[in-house]
């Protein structure tokens, strides 16, 4: 628009391209050397961005919520059997589940289980794609501000999605557990094996590493072991699958090509330090670190159920008995004793422990609460 | 900066209308560009299209290839190279990568584009596939390249059949807005 002449003109369309092709290799190779530099520009467009996309993510699921309604109408009648039919079998399941969670309660409190810390989580619509063609990762609305941090556990309404990889100001990107850099050590529940699940980009994430002479089961559910730190133990992933003969692979309990709405958890599950001389008998409690906002109450591990139970138990606790600030309190002057050894683990305990028995003496320090809340 | 056509037009106009013409220029100018960073930006959100992944490159390496070809002005070499730079940024593409394939796209149809306006839709169509089979790949081999893995080639193979497929939908909107919206006075 500015008037020049149209040998300057053409002279400078001439330069344009070369010119804007070795910017570009110039910023390829910047991006590979420096990615914290990319990470930030990509959360700044992606904060800039995420809320026109949830403008325009808006309409869309109206419409496909409408597009459903339509969908149902056709077969009402159908669909009210069905409904009925699955009511009736939930009633049995739900009586079991509520036998199993009074059995399981019973259980914990015989042993003395050490109650896993309540996370904290927020929740957060999807408000893009993040993935692109080569990877799968969704941008939620919600960033550091709200409490996301990076590393942080996002769950869909059904099970384990993904974690927070990168977070701009107000948005979060989440890595899902399709993507091909995804590796998330897993627990098998009937077979009791361990397996590492290997995104591939394809729908239903590989099983790898698991032991050759403990296969895989068809149909079993996948956890979540708690063994490399990232990640707590038996948040549900899904189930095992065989595409073909030893060719294991998990179909995810969670859609992940249709998220909308995401629960990401701060489990801190980086603050469990194994003791750092062998030979003592550690002292600090286990979980000290993690109960401290007053938040040692009975938990059912770190389940979805469990997470909602222990959600409505805290409530419970809260209202009657005493105050969990004091639990807490008694919970870090307690631990010492704990180590001189109280009569129930006077048995336990010997001296060259694993951190998995030291866990063990820790229980009875922090188990006071507990029988305030059972 | 030496002979501006106009310079004597605008001494004894007052700049209000010029100014108005301008930004309308302007705006007919940058529509093709700024209509595809609507669509990439659009594509990105959650719409649940089916394979919005794989259709945009498809689509701007279609749209790109369009607009060099009839109209190198509205996609220039910057215009380009921002496009392919939001969609790497947008896309968590190694940067810069669809910004160079892009590039090489449109500077290719720009140097072939005589050649190409003189041929019939099919056999553009037919240059066009092959162009976009040649950058998808590119973009794969870079992509693989750069983050030291070797990435599935099923993705790929996807994204060259919807380009191919979605080109004659961008070249007949884009003729219809070649010829009925932005027509801008000959500008060089």
């Amino acid at each position: 628009m500015i008037p020049v002449s149209i040998q300057i003109r053409q002279a400078l369309e001439r330069v344009w391209l070369p010119a804007m092709l070795l910017l570009s290799i110039a910023i390829m190779l910047l991006g590979w050397a420096n990615q914290r530099l990319t990470n930030t520009a990509r959360m700044a467009v992606a904060d800039v961005l995420s809320p026109v996309w949830a403008v325009i993510a808006e309409p869309g699921e109206q419409l496909s919520a409408a597009l459903s309604e339509l969908r149902g109408i056709g077969h009402l009648a159908q669909e009210n059997a069905r409904l009925r039919a699955e009511n009736e079998t939930l009633r049995g399941w739900y009586d079991v589940a509520v036998s199993l969670t009074e059995e399981n309660q019973t259980l914990k409190t015989n042993l003395h289980w050490m109650p896993d810390p309540v996370p904290s989580f927020v929740t957060g619509r999807v408000v893009g794609d993040a993935g692109g063609l080569y990877s799968h990762a969704v941008l939620i609305g919600a960033g550091p501000q709200s409490g996301v941090r990076v590393g942080n556990v996002a769950l869909a309404a059904s099970g384990f999605a993904g974690r927070v990889t990168e977070t701009g100001v107000h948005s979060a990107r989440i890595l899902l557990i399709d993507d091909v850099a995804s590796r998330i050590p897993v627990t098998l529940e009937t077979s009791h094996g361990t397996a590492i699940m290997a995104g591939d980009n394809s729908p239903m994430p590989r099983l790898m590493y698991y032991a050759q002479d403990n296969h895989p089961i068809e149909g079993e559910r996948v956890v979540t072991s708690g063994q490399a730190e990232l990640l707590p133990a038996g948040l549900p992933v899904g189930t095992v699958h065989y595409i073909r003969a030893s060719t294991p692979v998990v179909a995810p309990y969670a859609r992940l090509d249709h998220l909308s709405i995401l629960r990401v958890f701060d489990f801190d599950s980086g603050t469990i330090d194994s003791p750092d001389a062998p030979g003592r008998v550690p002292v600090a409690p286990l979980r000290q670190s993690g109960a401290v906002p007053g938040r040692d109450n009975p938990m059912e591990g770190m389940t979805l159920g469990g997470v909602v139970e222990g959600l409505s138990g805290r409530a419970l606790s809260g209202t009657g008995g005493g105050g969990p600030g004091a639990t807490g309190d008694g919970n870090r002057s307690g631990a010492p004793e704990a180590g001189g050894g109280s009569d129930e683990d006077g048995t336990s305990s010997p001296a060259g422990g694993e951190p998995d028995d030291g866990g063990g003496t820790g229980v009875p320090a922090a188990r006071p609460p507990v029988p305030g809340n059972g | 900066m030496s002979v501006d056509p106009y310079s004597h037009w605008h001494s004894d106009q007052s700049s209000g209308p010029a100014l108005a013409q301008r930004l309308d220029r302007l705006a007919r100018r940058l529509m093709p560009g700024g209509a595809t960073a609507l669509i990439i930006v659009i594509l990105a959100a959650p719409t649940g299209i089916p394979g919005a992944a794989a259709l945009l490159p498809g689509l701007v390496m279609s749209t790109v290839f369009f607009w060099s070809v009839w109209r190198p002005a509205s996609m220039s070499a910057p215009v380009v190279f921002l496009l392919g730079l939001l969609m790497d940024l947008i896309g968590f593409a190694p940067p810069g990568v669809d910004a160079f394939v892009l590039l090489l796209l449109h500077g290719i149809a720009v140097h072939t584009r005589f050649g190409l306006m003189g041929l019939s839709f099919l056999a553009i169509w037919v240059v066009f596939s092959v162009l976009a089979a040649a950058a998808c790949w590119l973009l794969w081999a870079m992509i693989s390249m750069l983050s030291l893995n070797a990435m599935p080639t099923a993705p790929a193979l996807f994204e060259v059949l919807l380009a191919i497929g979605i080109y004659p939908l961008t070249a007949f909107t884009g003729m219809w807005l070649h010829r009925r919206i932005s027509n801008p006075e000959p500008q060089s």
